[in-house]
């Protein structure tokens, strides 16, 4: 009888299914909420005069990222990069390689795993799958929540639909470069360095430097090493930025960091 | 199998400037129940992790099954059962679902072994249980299911019976003799010494990540270290012996340390007043402590 491949996949799973249930029910929720709110309320006046109160700067970058697009699309588009989306997604994808590479090295759990006949590159891409389809769920839901409210408004069409599933995909390949750069930081840790708070603060990082960009110039040269410069996922649904240029950034940054979190941990002492 | 089934040889391991393992040389031979032992920190289980490709040796080299062990060394973990010193499992799983997965894994039967889970005292109660509300013993209990159920050709056990009571110890040293009856090697690291008195053939002792002992379990015993007590009938001045080292007395009672072969010593005691002569067995104990006091003879 051959090892199983789907045990370990299966275990991790198992380990992280109440909370990504949890996320898919929320992330649906908002996204129902923000396009039905934003079809039953002029959004556009509202944050119109809330935009006023603000100083110049943040009316700019308000105004290019929100509220000139705050249509029920512009409204669905803005909830797949709602913080607490963001958040959700991103707790996930830094926790789940973390636990299971740094977490299992310092309880003495992978010891034991890698004493059976497993191959460690085999071990790191089943990881990598179970945590990929655990953000994947999460994305369902938010086009669970978004289909359902576009089409109980009657607000979608093809070209929304298919912004959408754009949208949904560009944000899942930027959540799982997310978890391979925590792969990354985790097959170079030692044994109880905190390497899913090394990567959560890489992301916020990254996260600010992008939301601060159009109110300081001066990090403007950074735009091309932002990972958030590739998921800007309004622009995507009104067609000012193309999904496959950032899906093909994505894709090529993952790979590399998958290529040297595999070969960091064939080659890695464990516990280390 | 011709040869061994371990043959580590010159297995050197640093972490940076710190001293895992140096120089460790050793065979196991198929069949055979092979003790490694040392205090704390003397490097069994860095040893016992390069056996099992979870380091990679600074210098070097250890074959197992005549196949150099490395981390992609698979068909090597197929046949051999893993117990580690600090066996945790996964805290979520269940008792039961914790040795389906290990069986999984291994490409094993997923189905429970009832004898074995009935010898070692584990009711359907304790298998549904999560592994994190286990008792430190009943962790040890699974963790030797899970090393035993797929009746591997070499169990590498580091520390096995920690955490077991002695009734349970005596279950372990009995599935030990059977694993060993149906021809698998056991290698197993213990600080116990009765433990090693009772199950081993051959001992490794390793100290400050260095072997210094490597002999049959017999021929240790005999080998060095006896402590000698000779109460004379009157005095006697300078009282020396061959071979032996006075270590203390009082009157006509004197203490001494006696190495290796004491034919010499009885001759020479033939010619002295002695009214009485203790030379007994030294326990395995008193082999071990020798052999890791710094000044040995001390």
């Amino acid at each position: 009888m051959q090892p199983s491949s789907l045990a370990y996949p299966v275990l991790v799973l198992r380990q992280h299914v109440f909370f990504t249930a949890f996320s898919f029910v929320i992330v649906g929720a908002i996204q129902y909420a923000l396009v039905t709110l934003s079809n039953q309320v002029d959004t556009r006046s509202v944050f119109g005069a809330l935009l006023e109160q603000l100083p110049p700067g943040f009316q700019t970058m308000v105004s290019e990222t929100f509220l000139t697009r705050m249509t029920v699309g512009g409204a669905a588009a803005f909830g797949f990069n709602h913080p607490l989306v963001m958040a959700l997604l991103v707790i996930n994808a830094v926790a789940i390689p973390a636990r299971h590479i740094s977490g299992e090295i310092e309880n003495g759990a992978m010891e034991w795993l890698l004493a059976l006949p497993v191959r460690r590159g085999r071990l790191m891409v089943s990881l990598w799958v179970s945590a990929s389809l655990v953000s994947l769920v999460t994305i369902i839901g938010a086009w669970a929540g978004s289909f359902t409210a576009l089409a109980v408004t009657g607000n979608l069409d093809a070209a929304l639909a298919r912004g959408m599933i754009q949208v949904g995909a560009n944000l899942w390949l930027l959540v799982v470069l997310v978890m391979s750069y925590t792969m990354v930081i985790a097959s170079f840790s030692r044994p109880g360095a905190p390497s899913g708070l090394v990567a959560a603060s890489v992301t916020m990082v990254f996260y600010f430097l992008y939301v601060l960009r159009p109110v300081w110039n001066a990090i403007a040269f950074l735009e091309p090493v932002n990972i958030f410069t590739y998921y800007q996922p309004q622009k995507i649904v009104f067609g000012e930025r193309s999904f496959a240029l950032n899906a093909a950034v994505l894709v090529a940054l993952i790979g590399l960091c998958m290529l040297v979190a595999i070969r960091r941990f064939a080659r890695r002492d464990i516990p280390g | 199998m011709d040869g061994p089934v371990i043959a580590v040889d010159r297995f050197t391991k640093y972490y940076g400037k710190t001293r895992g393992a140096e120089d460790v040389t050793f065979q196991v031979r198929p069949g055979e129940v092979f003790g490694f032992l040392g205090p704390n920190g003397a490097g069994k289980t860095t040893t016992i992790r390069g056996l099992l490709g979870l380091l990679r040796p600074t210098a070097g080299s250890i074959r197992i099954f005549n196949r150099a062990v490395s981390a992609a060394s698979t068909d090597v973990r197929r046949r051999c059962g893993y117990l580690p010193g600090d066996f945790a499992g996964y805290a979520h799983l269940s008792a039961a679902e914790f040795i389906r997965f290990a069986a999984r894994m291994r490409g094993a039967d997923p189905t429970l072994p009832p004898s074995l889970l009935e010898r070692l005292d584990l009711d359907a109660h304790t298998l549904s249980r999560r592994i994190k509300h286990l008792s430190h013993g009943t962790r040890q209990k699974i963790g030797i299911v899970q090393a035993l159920f797929h009746r591997p050709d070499l169990l590498i056990l580091d520390e096995p019976t920690t955490g077991l009571d002695p009734l349970m110890q005596e279950t372990f040293y009995g599935l030990l003799a059977e694993a060993r009856e149906r021809g698998a090697t056991v290698f197993f690291s213990s600080h116990i010494l009765s433990e090693v008195e009772k199950t081993c053939d051959r001992v490794c002792i390793i100290r400050e990540g260095h072997v210094v002992a490597l002999e049959a379990l017999e021929a240790l015993r005999r080998r060095r270290f006896r402590r000698l007590t000779v109460r004379l009938r009157e005095p006697v001045d300078a009282l020396t012996l061959p071979g032996a080292r006075r270590t203390g007395g009082v009157g006509l009672e004197h203490h001494f340390v006696v190495e290796g072969d004491v034919e010499p010593l009885l001759a020479h005691l033939a010619r002295l007043p002695v009214a009485d002569v203790a030379l007994p067995e030294p326990g395995l104990e008193e082999v071990f402590m020798a052999y890791y006091r710094s000044d040995a003879t001390e």
